[in-house]
């Protein structure tokens, strides 16, 4: 037996009330500004050509951890997510937590970037940007902190100058990329990626959009619209939502052969696994990220499960590893209330324990 | 200062409720009567169409997509309210909704497109693969429309295999090489509209399973007492299912065949007519995408090289500061018979600038947020330490 209780003048009721609330917020959709993201002061002190790195600017009540950290966020999207808001900001959690904090910001690759490849990201503008704040600091080695691809990135930094990183934090950070349960790896299986970027140069963000959008369709295109209905009254629940998805949709341009080897290299060989990897003239071998390892995932990731970010522990050199579980998926790890309060006073105390 | 806003909010409102009013008086009054029944998702269309024209430029955009779910929410709506009235309950209702979603998508798989607003739903995947590729698709959507091999045999195959024949006549004479390269482009067309079709047939069979699936939930749900009593509850369960069902096949052999062929055959089709954009710019004496990826993988090669030269010469330089200071350091040293001191500067990347913006002393104070919770034993959150 169905068991379904809903009378047809109920289904009106509800249609009414749902086209009223629409109605209504439409009013305050009408009225929302351009709604800022990245809220904490932050100055430029270094460009090259896209890539911009910032320094935050710390709080004046907190005195700060001598080693700076830098941020090293993914290509795929803007990283001002570390920052969205004023009471959902990872970056304000550092600065509070005694960490100097730096950005690097990518920018957006246009068709004249087509040939960076992934030697030119990592060994080329994050290696400049990491001497540019060793250099401003007086330091030999500084702090990594690497978001998603980011994190990949700074794990093949690490391992390749293991001379200029302190201490490495990884956030929802792929390391096996073939786990059963990645969608991503199995859906580029049999994509031939070298046809795709010898065709398209640079891989649209729309084309990356569509990719993360349909890891879960229904609520992402459907049911989310009609739960923003339900926002549309509350005005700052309107700007928390209109921020979240401008970000979603803010998807730059994959430069063409950096994106060539990373899914090949990456997704396709997993040879971060298994070896083989090389980033320029450089082989990158895990065993020689030596530096004390802070791996932070997320329990209910769908991009990159927990699993493909736990392969870490096997694989690094360091004798000083620490896992930290978080309790949400993917974005939650940043903008959820319960990450501000976990999740940067997590990475503050953990460096500050192992600043000599 | 004229109000920068031209949307009147309060007559606005007044006229949006005026009109739902109206509507859902008509509906009552169709119910009642057993006359011909609403069609809210057309009335929120019309409705939209007259909102839309008082709203600020860039709103109506936006709001697209949620008027697009809205639409589809409604048809859903519509379709059980319609089938609820009368004698019917609300079971038949459902039964009625899930044979109507069988159909569709029985429908989908041939090819064509039944049941709108509610495939529109279901189409959301494909639908937004379109969206995403129609900037970068050498022909108009319409026109690759036009090319869908034809789905069902007898003549779907014959028709098939006439095209396929006149794709194979070899070129002759002295336009050969334009002749087979338009037949390739030809084909290649008709291989990614193919593709495009077995993904729309693998979504559609997904389909017909989450209605399987979402009524075994419901069954299940009847036999633990757990009712369902309003409609968004039944649309987020119905949301749930089509989730987990497209998640399981997501994750299968077929349907990563079906999307890397979809992918593989859009890039050979648009390869191909980069090709004929690169002749007719040739032919044109104009810049080709070819001319322009050499000039830029030579461009990058030399900037490569260059930052190599800066870095191998900054090396050189500090070598041979840090020469002279040792140099210095030891004739001062053989002048004052004492020993020489070296002081150990920052190492930045071979240079030795001061440090500059760090932020210097010793901590004396230290964030209260910074001991929170690395230390914290609950069972969501778990450290875990090799050390």
């Amino acid at each position: 037996m169905i068991p379904i209780q809903i009378r047809p003048d109920q289904v009106m009721d509800e249609i009414t009330t749902f086209q009223n609330k629409l109605g209504v917020g439409m009013q305050n959709l009408a009225d929302a500004q351009d709604i800022p993201t990245g809220v904490t002061p932050k100055e430029a002190v270094y460009r090259e050509d896209k890539l911009t790195l910032y320094r935050f600017q710390p709080p004046a009540a907190v005195v700060q951890n001598p080693v700076p950290v830098l941020i090293v966020y993914a290509l795929v999207n803007r990283p001002y997510m570390t920052d969205l808001q004023e009471n959902r900001s990872t970056v304000k959690g550092l600065l509070d937590a005694g960490l100097d904090v730096y950005l690097i910001d990518w920018g957006y690759p246009d068709r004249a970037d087509r040939y960076l490849t992934l030697d030119d990201y990592i060994n080329g503008y994050l290696d400049r940007c990491v001497d540019e704040v060793r250099r401003r600091h007086g330091v030999d080695k500084i702090n990594l902190l690497g978001i998603c691809q980011g994190g990949t990135f700074s794990l093949c930094y690490s391992a390749i100058h293991p001379d200029k990183v302190a201490n490495l934090i990884t956030m929802v950070t792929p390391v096996d990329f073939q786990t059963p349960d990645n969608v991503l790896s199995h859906w580029v299986k049999h994509v031939d990626v070298d046809t795709l970027v010898d065709t398209m140069g640079n891989v649209p963000g729309e084309l990356l959009n569509w990719t993360f959008l349909t890891l879960k369709p229904y609520q992402l295109m459907g049911q989310k619209y009609l739960d923003m209905v339900e926002v549309l009254q509350d005005k700052d629940k309107l700007d928390n939502f209109l921020r979240m998805e401008k970000w979603i949709f803010d998807s730059p341009d994959q430069a063409g052969e950096a994106y060539r080897q990373f899914i090949k290299d990456f997704y396709q060989k997993n040879k971060l696994m298994h070896g083989g990897l090389h980033i320029g003239d450089h082989e990158v071998d895990l065993s020689q990220v030596t530096m004390p390892v802070l791996n932070i995932f997320a329990e209910q990731d769908h991009l990159v499960p927990p699993d493909a970010s736990r392969a870490l522990g096997k694989k690094v050199g360091t004798q000083d590893y620490t896992e930290l579980s978080f309790p949400g998926g993917h974005i939650g790890i940043y903008v959820s209330g319960k990450a501000q309060k976990m999740v940067p006073p997590a990475i503050g105390e953990w460096v500050e324990q192992r600043t000599k | 200062m004229a109000d920068s806003n031209p949307f009147n909010p309060e007559d606005w409102l007044e006229a949006q409720r005026r009109y739902w009013d109206a509507w859902m008086d008509m509906s009552r009054k169709a119910v009642g009567s057993g006359g011909e029944q609403a069609d809210w998702s057309r009335a929120l269309d019309q409705w939209w169409q007259a909102a839309a024209q008082g709203l600020p430029q860039g709103t109506a955009g936006f709001l697209e997509p949620m008027l697009q779910m809205g639409r589809n929410y409604f048809s859903m709506a519509e379709q059980f309210h319609r089938n609820s009235g009368g004698q019917e309950g609300a079971t038949e209702a459902v039964n009625k909704w899930l044979e109507q979603m069988t159909e569709a998508f029985r429908q989908m798989g041939t090819g064509s497109m039944g049941g709108k607003d509610m495939n529109a739903f279901w189409q959301m995947p494909l639908d937004t693969w379109r969206r995403a590729t129609s900037s970068f698709m050498p022909m108009p959507g319409d026109f690759m429309q036009a090319l869908r091999p034809a789905a069902r045999p007898p003549y779907g195959d014959v028709v098939q295999e006439q095209l396929d024949r006149f794709l194979s006549v070899p070129g002759v004479g002295y336009t050969r090489e334009s002749q087979e390269q338009y037949q390739d482009l030809a084909r290649l067309a008709m291989e990614y509209q193919q593709a495009l079709q077995n993904y729309q047939a693998a979504m559609a069979r997904v389909g017909m399973d989450s209605v399987e699936r979402f009524r075994a939930r419901l069954e299940d749900a009847g036999r633990q007492d757990k009712p369902i009593t309003s409609l968004r509850a039944l649309y987020d369960e119905w949301v749930d299912v089509c989730e987990e069902v497209y998640g399981e096949f997501t994750l299968s052999e077929e349907y990563a065949r079906v999307y890397g062929e979809m992918v593989n055959s859009l890039m050979a089709l648009k390869r191909q007519g980069t090709r004929f954009m690169d002749e007719a710019a040739e032919s044109l004496n104009m810049p080709t995408r070819r001319e322009v990826n050499t000039l830029h993988r030579r461009l990058q090669e030399s900037r490569r090289e260059l930052h190599q030269i800066r870095s191998a010469l900054r090396e050189l330089q500090e070598n041979q500061a840090k020469k002279g200071d040792e140099a210095k350091a030891g004739a001062q040293g053989a002048t004052s018979g004492g020993s020489g001191t070296r002081g150990r500067s920052a190492r930045s990347g071979g240079r030795t600038t001061a440090a500059k913006g760090a932020s210097g002393s010793g901590r004396t104070q230290k964030s209260s947020a910074g001991t929170a919770t690395s230390k914290q034993t609950d069972a969501s959150t778990q450290t875990e330490s090799k050390s």
